[in-house]
C-alpha cells in the first residue's frame, strides 16, 4: 500500500484546516481510507515539517498526492465540489494550443500517450517535490513499476511543438540522459544507467523503443526509462511545465494525467489542454484532447443501497453523503441515485461502490451494529474434539500446556535437533533467518522451554497439541499439515519407562491398541527409542532425548519425549 | 480461503467459521507475530447487512476480547465492498486493529452461485487476548519460559 510524505503547510493550507490534534487528524483521515503514519510534532513549525500517510485503497490513486488526498478532506467537509472545466470530453470539443503527434512505429511497444500544460505560478520546493512525489507513485503503484504508466515533466520554455512520440531503433539514437554528462545509445542506457538497468525489463529484446522529441528532433525522454538532461530536468522557480503520460494501459494514462491535472489546477494553476493525434484508432478516439473525461455514469436503486447498508436513508440523505464524498449525484425520480463520477477517479467497477461511498459519506457513527438473528448450529470439527480430548488427558497427567510458534530457523529445527533441514518446508522469501523454516515437529519448541527454564522447579512436564508441515511429494502441492502432540519430561529420573508409561495411559484412556517397534531416530538415544504403530501403521516416536540435542539446546537435565500424530489416531 | 472453500457448498441462511494458524511478513513486536491465531467468518442471509456485520464485528470486540472502546472504519479489501476495519483501544497499546471485515463483492460470490449477501472477516484471536488477557506483548502468548507459563492466573470475570 503506498506511502505519501505531504508538506505540513502545503497540506493544510490544500484542505482548508489546520490540525493540531493528532487523534482529531486520524479521525478524519479514515474518510480517505488513509492512516496517519508518522508526525513529528515536537519540530518547530520554521523547519519543514513533513507528515507520513498511508493508504490503504490501491483502487484510488487519486488520494496518493497532497492535493488529492486534501481534496477529499476538505470536500468531506464542505461539501463543495470543486469543477475541472478544462476536461474534454466525447461530448465536449476543447481546442487545444499544444499538439504531440503519435506515430505508427509506437504503437507495438508501449502506445498510449497523454499530456497536460500546468502554468500561471513558479514552481516552489516542496511543490517541486511533492509533484515528484505523485509521479513516482503514480507509475510504481499504480503503472506496475511504470510498466502500465510512467510520467515526464518538462520545461516548456525549451520545446519545440509539435512534440513527437514513436518507436525508434535503440541502437541508432543517442542521447546525454539525465544524471549523465555524456551521449548514451538507448541500449547503452538500458545497460548502464541506473535507471537504464531498474526498468530495463519492461523494453529489453524489443525491436523498437519508444521516444519522445520535440519538432526538431531534440530528445524529450526515453520512456518509461528517463528523461533528457537538456529538455527534461525541471527546477524550482519553472513556471510552465509540459507533463506527459505514457503507457501500455489506455485508462490508466488517461486517468494518470486526469489526477495530475486536478492536482495541479487545486494548487493553483492554470490547466492548458495538449491535442494528441494518433497515426492509428483508439477507444478516445484518433484525435483526442486531454485532460480527457472518460467516465460513465453508474446508478444504484436507493432500496439496493439501504438493503446492503441495514438503513432506512431516504434520498436526500443519500445524495447529500454522495456530495461530502465528492460525487455529483441526482436522482430523477426518487428511486434511483445516479453518479457522474468525478474526473480523478475509475473505480466504480459496479453498482455496490456507490453504496460504499453513501456509507463513508454517511459516517460509520450513524450505523449501529445490530446482533445476529439467524439461528443456526454449530458443532466442533472431530479434530477439534479429538484433541481436545488429548489435551485434557496430559493436563491429568501432570502436564502443563504450551503453545510455539511454528517458524523458526534451521538451527533450531534442524541443526540442534540432529537431523537434516532436507525434511523441513523453507520459506523462500523469509523476513529473517529466526524465521526461515516451517516446523515439522512440536519437539524443538519443548526443547526451546528446557532451555530456558533450568530455574523452574522439576520435574518439568509439558506439551503441545498443533500443526507440522510435512513433506510429500504424493500430494498436489508437495505437503501436507497434520495435527501433533508432543509431550516432554525432564527431571534427574526422566527416562524411558516414564514416558513409556504415559504414552501407555494416554492411549488406554483414548482407546487406543498399540505396539511399539525399535527406532533408529537420530534425535533419540539408540535402544531408549520406539515408533509407535497403530494396526501396523507409524502414528508417533517415543525415547530418551540425545545428549547432543540436549547439549545442543543447552539443557543439562535428563529428557524424555514423544510425537504423535492425532489425525492418524483419530482415524479408526 | 475457508470463504472460497465453503461458499459453494454453503447454506442460506449459514455461518461459518475457522481458526487458524496464519503467517505474514512482518517485523516481529508487540502487535505482530510472524505466526499468529486468526479466525475467519462468514455468514450468509437474506437479509445480512452491514449493520448486522457490524453486529459480530462488536460480538468480538466486546464479548470475546473485553474491549470498553470499539471503532469501525471504513477499509480496503479486493474481495469486499463496503469494507470495514474494527479496532480496539487497549489500556496500555492503544487503539490497534482486531480484524477486517466486509461484503463480498457481488461478482466474487455468484460466480460462486450464491445470490444473497455474504458477510465476511478475518480477526486476530491474539489480539482479542491481549486484550482480554491484559497483556501488552503479543510475544507473552507464545512465551517459552515455563515459570512464567505455570504462574499464569486464569482470566474470568463475573458479570
Amino acid at each position: 500500500m503506498p506511502k505519501i510524505e505531504v508538506n505540513e503547510e502545503l497540506f493544510f493550507g490544500l484542505a482548508g484546516k489546520t490540525w493540531s490534534d493528532k487523534e482529531e487528524f486520524e479521525e478524519d483521515l479514515t474518510v480517505a481510507k488513509a492512516e496517519l503514519d508518522e508526525w513529528d510534532t515536537s519540530l518547530s513549525a520554521d523547519r519543514e515539517r513533513t507528515i507520513k500517510i498511508e493508504l490503504n485503497d490501491t483502487n484510488r490513486p487519486d488520494l496518493w498526492s497532497t492535493a488529492g488526498l486534501a481534496r477529499q478532506l476538505r470536500m468531506y467537509r464542505t461539501r463543495s465540489i470543486p469543477s475541472y472545466p478544462f476536461f474534454a470530453s466525447r461530448k465536449k470539443a476543447l481546442k487545444a494550443p499544444y499538439r504531440v503527434v503519435v506515430e505508427k512505429s509506437v504503437k507495438g511497444v508501449r502506445p498510449w500517450l497523454a499530456g497536460l500544460v500546468a502554468k500561471g505560478k513558479p514552481i516552489s520546493d516542496a511543490l517541486l517535490r511533492d509533484m515528484i512525489q505523485t509521479q513516482e507513485k503514480l507509475a510504481w503503484n499504480f503503472g506496475r513499476k511504470r510498466k502500465g504508466v510512467s510520467i515526464g515533466i518538462y520545461r516548456i520554455a525549451l520545446i519545440e511543438w509539435p512534440v513527437h512520440y514513436r518507436g525508434v531503433d535503440p541502437d541508432k539514437v543517442s542521447f546525454v540522459p539525465l544524471q549523465e554528462t555524456r551521449t548514451m545509445t538507448l541500449n547503452q542506457i538500458l545497460e548502464q544507467h541506473p535507471k537504464g538497468i531498474e526498468y530495463a525489463s519492461i523494453l529489453k529484446g524489443r525491436p523498437v523503443h519508444p521516444l519522445l522529441t520535440d519538432a526538431k528532433g531534440r530528445v524529450l525522454s526515453y520512456p518509461p526509462i528517463i528523461n533528457s538532461a537538456d529538455l527534461g530536468a525541471v527546477q524550482v522557480g519553472d513556471a510552465e511545465i509540459f507533463i506527459e503520460v505514457t503507457g501500455s494501459d489506455y485508462p490508466s494514462v488517461a486517468l494518470s494525467s486526469a489526477i495530475m491535472a486536478c492536482d495541479l489546477a487545486d494548487m493553483g494553476f492554470e490547466i492548458d489542454n495538449v491535442q494528441v493525434d494518433y497515426e492509428y484508432d483508439t477507444p478516445f478516439g484518433s484525435s483526442v484532447v486531454f485532460p480527457y473525461y472518460f467516465q460513465e455514469e453508474v446508478s444504484v436503486p436507493l432500496d439496493d443501497a439501504n438493503r446492503l447498508l441495514g438503513s432506512s436513508l431516504e434520498m436526500a440523505d443519500a445524495l447529500e453523503a454522495l456530495t461530502r464524498m465528492g460525487l455529483c449525484a441526482y436522482s430523477t425520480d426518487g428511486a434511483v441515485i445516479h453518479v457522474a463520477p468525478p474526473e480523478y477517479r475509475n473505480d466504480f467497477l459496479h453498482p455496490f461502490d456507490i453504496v460504499e461511498d453513501i456509507m463513508i459519506g454517511v459516517g460509520m457513527e450513524k450505523f449501529v451494529p445490530q446482533r445476529p438473528t439467524d439461528f443456526t448450529i454449530g458443532r466442533l470439527t472431530p479434530i477439534e474434539r479429538f484433541s481436545r480430548k488429548a489435551k485434557s488427558i496430559m493436563v491429568g497427567l501432570g502436564y502443563q500446556e504450551m503453545i510455539y510458534n511454528y517458524l523458526g530457523s534451521g538451527k533450531d529445527y534442524a541443526e540442534k535437533m540432529q537431523v537434516s533441514a532436507e525434511g523441513l518446508v523453507k520459506i523462500a522469501n523469509p523476513m529473517t533467518e529466526n524465521y526461515e523454516y516451517v516446523r515439522n515437529s512440536p519437539l524443538p519448541g519443548l526443547l526451546q522451554t528446557e532451555s530456558v527454564s533450568a530455574k523452574a522447579s522439576y520435574p518439568h512436564r509439558t506439551f503441545e497439541v498443533g500443526k507440522v508441515v510435512l513433506k510429500a511429494p504424493e500430494v498436489n502441492y508437495g505437503v501436507v499439515t497434520r495435527q501433533y502432540i508432543g509431550f516432554l519430561t525432564s527431571h534427574a529420573q526422566a527416562d524411558y519407562n516414564e514416558i513409556a508409561s504415559h504414552v501407555a495411559a494416554f492411549m488406554y484412556f483414548l482407546g487406543k491398541e498399540y505396539t511399539v517397534r525399535e527406532s533408529s531416530d537420530s534425535r533419540f538415544v539408540p535402544g531408549r527409542q520406539v515408533d509407535v504403530l497403530v494396526d501396523g501403521a507409524r502414528v508417533g516416536i517415543f525415547g530418551e532425548l540425545h545428549p547432543l540435542v540436549l547439549e545442543a539446546f543447552g539443557v543439562m537435565m535428563p529428557c524424555a519425549a514423544g510425537e504423535l500424530d492425532l489425525e492418524m489416531l483419530l482415524e479408526d | 480461503m475457508l470463504s472460497a472453500r465453503q461458499l459453494p457448498k454453503a447454506k442460506v441462511p449459514g455461518k461459518y467459521f475457522g481458526i487458524v494458524r496464519c503467517f505474514r511478513y512482518d517485523r516481529v513486536d508487540a502487535t505482530h507475530l510472524s505466526d499468529f491465531y486468526q479466525t475467519e467468518g462468514i455468514v450468509l442471509g437474506e437479509d445480512v447487512n452491514l449493520r448486522t456485520l457490524l453486529g459480530f464485528l462488536e460480538m468480538f470486540a466486546v464479548e470475546v476480547a473485553g474491549a470498553k472502546e470499539v471503532k469501525y472504519v471504513p477499509g480496503y479489501f479486493p474481495f469486499t465492498e463496503p469494507s470495514i476495519e474494527v479496532h480496539i483501544k487497549h489500556p496500555v497499546l492503544g487503539w490497534f486493529e482486531l480484524g477486517g471485515s466486509g461484503i463480498f463483492r457481488p461478482e466474487v460470490t455468484r460466480s460462486l452461485g450464491v445470490d444473497v449477501p455474504v458477510l465476511a472477516w478475518g480477526i486476530g484471536i491474539d489480539r482479542m487476548a491481549l486484550m482480554a488477557l491484559g497483556l501488552n506483548d503479543l510475544r507473552e502468548l507464545f512465551s517459552a519460559d515455563l515459570e512464567s507459563v505455570r504462574m499464569r492466573r486464569s482470566q474470568y470475570k463475573i458479570q
